[in-house]
C-alpha cells in the first residue's frame, strides 16, 4: 500500500492545479454564451434526430453567432469575483417563456429520444388542436422561443473599441456594441474588466484611508467597524451607514467622521452595468508586520 | 480490493473538486478592507479658572507636557465660557481645571468627552507632604490617561541614560518623563555605561570603564555614592562587561569577558555565586531576563564572526533559539513588559533601525525608517512607548516613539553638544 501514498499525493496535486487553472480561466474568460437556443439544439441533437424532428424547417442560423456575456459569468467589481446582486427591475411576465424553458430542459434529457418517434395511431385519431399536445413540435416551439439577441443590438452591428483619453482608465479599452445615436447603449451589453475593478478598488481604499483619522493608541488593535455604502454611478453617496460597531468609542467615532465628511466617493467605472453600486467596508486600524 | 484502492484514490479528488466548485460558484458582495488610516492624536482642550492663576498655569503646563509626551494627545487652551464647537471641530475632551490660591494646593478638575455633558472624571487632587506642585500636574496627566485610554500613564517614570558632553567622560543621567527635569547620577572618574534598573526602580546597575579595568557599580537612586560589586570567583583576567537585573531582584545577569571571549553568567546576591549560563566559543553579550524569568534574550555572533544576532535561552531546558535572521547586525534586545515582544536594533542598508519582534506570531516589524541611526531601544513600563537614541538631527539624542511606530518626539531639551545614548526606562 506504500505505492498508493505518493500516487495519491500526485493525483491530488494535479487535480488541484487543474481546477485552480480552470477557476482562473473562468473568472477571466467566462464561457461563451450561446446567443440563440436554436444553435444549442442543433449542436446537441444528432443529425438523425434533427431529420426526424424536421429541423430543416427551422429558420437558417446566422453565419456568425454573436457571443454575449452572461450576467452570472461576468466578473464583478472585485477580482475575488463578486458583484452585488441588486434587485432586478420588474419585467413583464411571460408565461409562455416558462413553458418553453421546461420544454427546452426536457429536450436536453435522454428521455427526449422518445419524443421524435411518431405515435402509431396519430393519423387515425388526430388530437383536437385546442388541446395541449403531448408530443413535441419543435419547429413551432423554437420559432416561438425568444432569442437572447432580442435584448441586444443587432448582430450585424460591428463591435467598436472605445478608448477613454485623459482619465484613469485611458489605458483600458472598453468594448461596447455600437448603436444609433438616439438609442442608448444597454449597460448590460458592456462588460466590467478585472483591471478596471482593481483600479477602482485602489482609488476607493486610498481615498477612504486618507480621510480616516484614528487615535494613535488604536494602532495594532484588531477591531473592525463594518460599513455599508450605496453610491450612484457618479459617486454620490446615497447610503452610508455603520452596520457593526467595534466597541471602541474612539474607533467608531473616527469611522463616523469619515461618513460625515465624505459626500462623494470615486465615480463608478463606465463599464459597471448597474445604476447603483452597493459595497461593504471593514475599517481595521491594525498595521501588519513585515 | 481494486475498488477499495480506487475509492481511496478518488475520494480526496472528489472532495477537492467539490470544494473548488463550491468556492467558484459562491457569489458574495464586494467587501473592501481599509487598514492604513492616518493616526492623529486626540485633541484635549484645557480651560483654566481663573485664567491668570500662576499656580494653575504651572499645573496646566506640567499636565500638558506629560500628556503630549505620550504621543496620543495634543493639548490646547480654551476659553471656559466659550460655547462648545460642533463635533468635527470639537476637541475629543474638555478639561476644566481650577487650582486653589493658597496652601495646601488643591487642583479641582472636571473632564468631559466631546458630545457628552456628563463628566467621565472629576475630583480634586491635593498636594501632600513631600510632593511638589509639579506632582499635581503629573498626577492629573496619569489619571487623565487612565480614564480616557484605559492604561496607566508614565508621568512618574524615569529614564536613565548615558550622556557625554564634548571633551568629557560618559556619565549616567536621570530624566523625568517629560524631559523637563534632569540630573547627573554617576560621580566617578570612569566612563559609565549600560544602566539597568532594578524591578522596584530604586537602584541602578551600570558599568564603569577605566583605563585599566571594568567594574559593575550599584547605586541607589537617591544617593550619590555607588557600591562596586566584587566577584570573588573571578580572576584578574576576567572583566565584567555589563549586567542586568533578574525580574525578582535577587540576582544579576552578567556578561564576562575572559581571554577574548564573552560569556553569560548568573550572579545571585544571597549566595554570592556565579553560575555559567551560555559559554560558547563566540561572543555573547547584552543578556536580559524576560519579565516572567523563564527566558533570557542575548546577543551572540555564533553564526558568523562579527555578525551578532539575537538569541533566546531557556535556563531550564538549556536550549537556545535564534530569533533574528535578516540583516547582519541585530543587537540590544529588550523585553516588553508583558513579555510578548522584543525590541531591538538592526542594521539595514548600513543604517540602524528599531524593530520589534512578536514572539507569538514570530513577526518582525520595523518601527523607524529614517536615513539616520536609531539604536538601543527600551520599553515604557506600560508597553505603549519606546525610548531610543537616534541621530536624527546629527547629534545622538533620546527620542520617544509609539510601540506601533509613527512620529518621534524628543525626550530632553539638552544642548546639542551633549550626546545621549543607552536609555533605560524604569520598570
Amino acid at each position: 500500500m506504500s505505492w498508493l501514498r505518493w500516487q495519491h499525493s500526485l493525483a491530488l496535486l494535479v487535480s488541484g492545479m487543474f481546477h485552480a487553472a480552470l477557476i482562473v480561466w473562468f473568472q477571466q474568460q467566462p464561457p461563451p454564451a450561446v446567443a440563440n437556443p436554436q444553435t444549442l439544439l442543433v449542436q446537441l441533437i444528432p443529425q438523425s434526430w434533427a431529420e426526424q424532428l424536421k429541423l430543416s424547417t427551422l429558420p437558417p442560423l446566422p453565419k456568425s453567432t454573436e457571443l454575449l456575456p452572461e450576467d452570472d459569468a461576468a466578473p464583478g467589481m472585485l477580482f475575488a469575483g463578486t458583484r452585488p446582486r441588486l434587485p432586478e427591475p420588474p419585467t413583464p411576465k411571460k408565461p409562455e417563456v416558462q413553458k418553453k424553458l421546461i420544454v427546452e430542459a426536457d429536450l436536453l434529457r435522454p428521455t427526449v429520444r422518445k419524443a421524435p418517434e411518431p405515435p402509431p395511431k396519430l393519423v387515425e385519431k388526430p388530437a383536437p388542436e385546442s388541446e395541449p399536445s403531448t408530443s413535441l413540435n419543435l419547429s413551432k416551439i423554437l420559432q416561438e422561443l425568444p432569442t437572447e439577441t432580442s435584448k441586444t443590438p443587432e448582430p450585424e452591428a460591428p463591435a467598436t473599441t472605445v478608448v477613454l483619453p485623459d482619465s484613469l482608465l485611458s489605458d483600458l479599452e472598453l468594448v461596447a456594441l455600437d448603436a444609433p445615436e438616439n438609442q442608448q447603449v444597454s449597460l448590460d451589453a458592456r462588460r466590467m474588466s478585472v483591471v478596471e475593478a482593481r483600479i477602482y478598488r485602489t482609488r476607493l481604499i486610498e481615498l477612504l484611508a486618507e480621510h480616516w483619522e484614528v487615535p494613535p493608541h488604536l494602532a495594532d488593535q484588531d477591531m473592525v467597524v463594518e460599513v455599508r455604502f450605496v453610491i450612484a454611478r457618479s459617486g454620490a453617496i446615497e447610503t452610508g451607514e455603520i452596520l457593526k460597531k467595534s466597541g471602541d468609542r474612539f474607533l467608531d467615532r473616527s469611522v463616523q467622521g469619515v461618513l460625515d465628511s465624505l459626500p462623494f466617493l470615486p465615480s463608478v467605472p463606465d463599464s459597471y452595468p448597474d445604476s447603483r453600486y452597493e459595497f461593504f467596508l471593514g475599517f481595521n486600524p491594525s498595521t501588519f508586520p513585515l | 480490493m481494486l475498488l477499495l484502492r480506487l475509492a481511496r484514490l478518488l475520494t480526496p479528488l472528489l472532495t477537492l473538486s467539490a470544494w473548488l466548485g463550491l468556492y467558484s460558484t459562491v457569489h458574495a458582495l464586494d467587501y473592501y478592507e481599509i487598514t492604513n488610516p492616518r493616526f492623529t492624536p486626540l485633541r484635549v482642550a484645557v480651560a483654566m479658572q481663573p485664567a491668570t492663576s500662576v499656580k494653575g498655569l504651572f499645573v496646566q503646563s506640567v499636565f500638558q507636557s506629560n500628556l503630549e509626551q505620550t504621543l496620543f494627545f495634543t493639548v490646547e487652551e480654551s476659553d471656559s465660557e466659550a460655547p462648545a464647537a460642533s463635533p468635527p471641530e470639537a476637541p475629543a475632551f474638555r478639561l476644566h481645571l481650577r487650582v486653589s490660591r493658597e496652601k495646601p494646593w488643591l487642583a479641582f478638575f472636571v473632564l468631559r468627552e466631546s458630545g457628552h455633558e456628563k463628566p467621565i472624571l472629576e475630583g480634586q487632587l491635593e498636594q501632600r507632604t513631600g510632593r511638589s506642585l509639579r506632582d499635581l500636574g503629573r498626577l492629573l496627566a496619569d489619571r487623565f490617561t487612565k480614564a480616557t485610554l484605559g492604561f496607566p500613564g508614565l508621568s512618574f517614570s524615569k529614564i536613565a541614560y548615558t550622556a557625554q558632553a564634548r571633551g568629557s567622560r560618559k556619565n549616567i543621567m536621570l530624566t523625568s518623563y517629560d524631559g523637563t527635569q534632569q540630573k547627573r547620577f554617576s560621580y566617578n572618574l570612569g566612563s559609565n555605561n549600560f544602566a539597568s534598573w532594578d524591578p522596584a526602580g530604586k537602584q541602578l546597575l551600570y558599568t564603569t570603564l577605566t583605563r585599566s579595568s571594568a567594574q559593575i557599580q550599584l547605586q541607589h537612586v537617591d544617593r550619590y555614592r555607588a557600591h562596586i560589586l566584587e566577584f570573588q570567583e573571578l580572576d584578574r583576567r576576567t572583566q565584567p562587561l555589563a549586567g542586568s537585573w533578574s525580574p525578582d531582584g535577587h540576582g544579576l545577569l552578567l556578561a564576562l569577558m575572559r581571554q577574548g571571549s564573552s560569556d553569560l553568567y548568573q550572579y545571585t546576591f544571597e549566595s554570592g555565586t556565579l553560575t555559567p549560563l551560555v559559554t560558547w566559543r563566540s561572543l555573547e553579550t547584552s543578556p536580559v531576563w524576560s519579565p516572567d524569568g523563564s527566558r533570557i534574550a542575548f546577543v551572540s555572533d555564533s553564526a558568523r564572526n562579527r555578525e551578532p544576532q539575537i538569541h533566546l535561552y531557556d535556563p531550564r531546558t538549556k536550549r537556545s533559539e535564534r530569533v533574528t535572521y535578516k540583516g547582519r547586525y541585530n543587537s540590544s534586545p529588550r523585553w516588553s513588559p508583558d513579555g510578548r515582544m522584543l525590541a531591538y536594533e538592526g542594521r539595514r542598508k548600513g543604517v540602524f533601525q528599531i524593530f520589534k519582534y512578536d514572539l507569538l506570531r514570530r513577526r518582525h516589524q520595523q518601527l523607524t525608517f529614517g536615513r539616520y541611526n536609531s539604536q538601543q531601544p527600551d520599553w515604557a513600563p506600560n508597553g505603549r512607548q519606546l525610548v531610543f537614541s537616534s541621530r536624527k538631527t546629527g547629534v545622538t539624542k533620546l527620542y520617544y516613539i509609539s510601540a506601533h511606530g509613527g512620529p518621534m518626539a524628543r525626550v530632553t531639551t539638552s544642548p546639542p553638544a551633549v550626546v545621549e545614548t543607552q536609555p533605560a526606562w524604569t520598570h
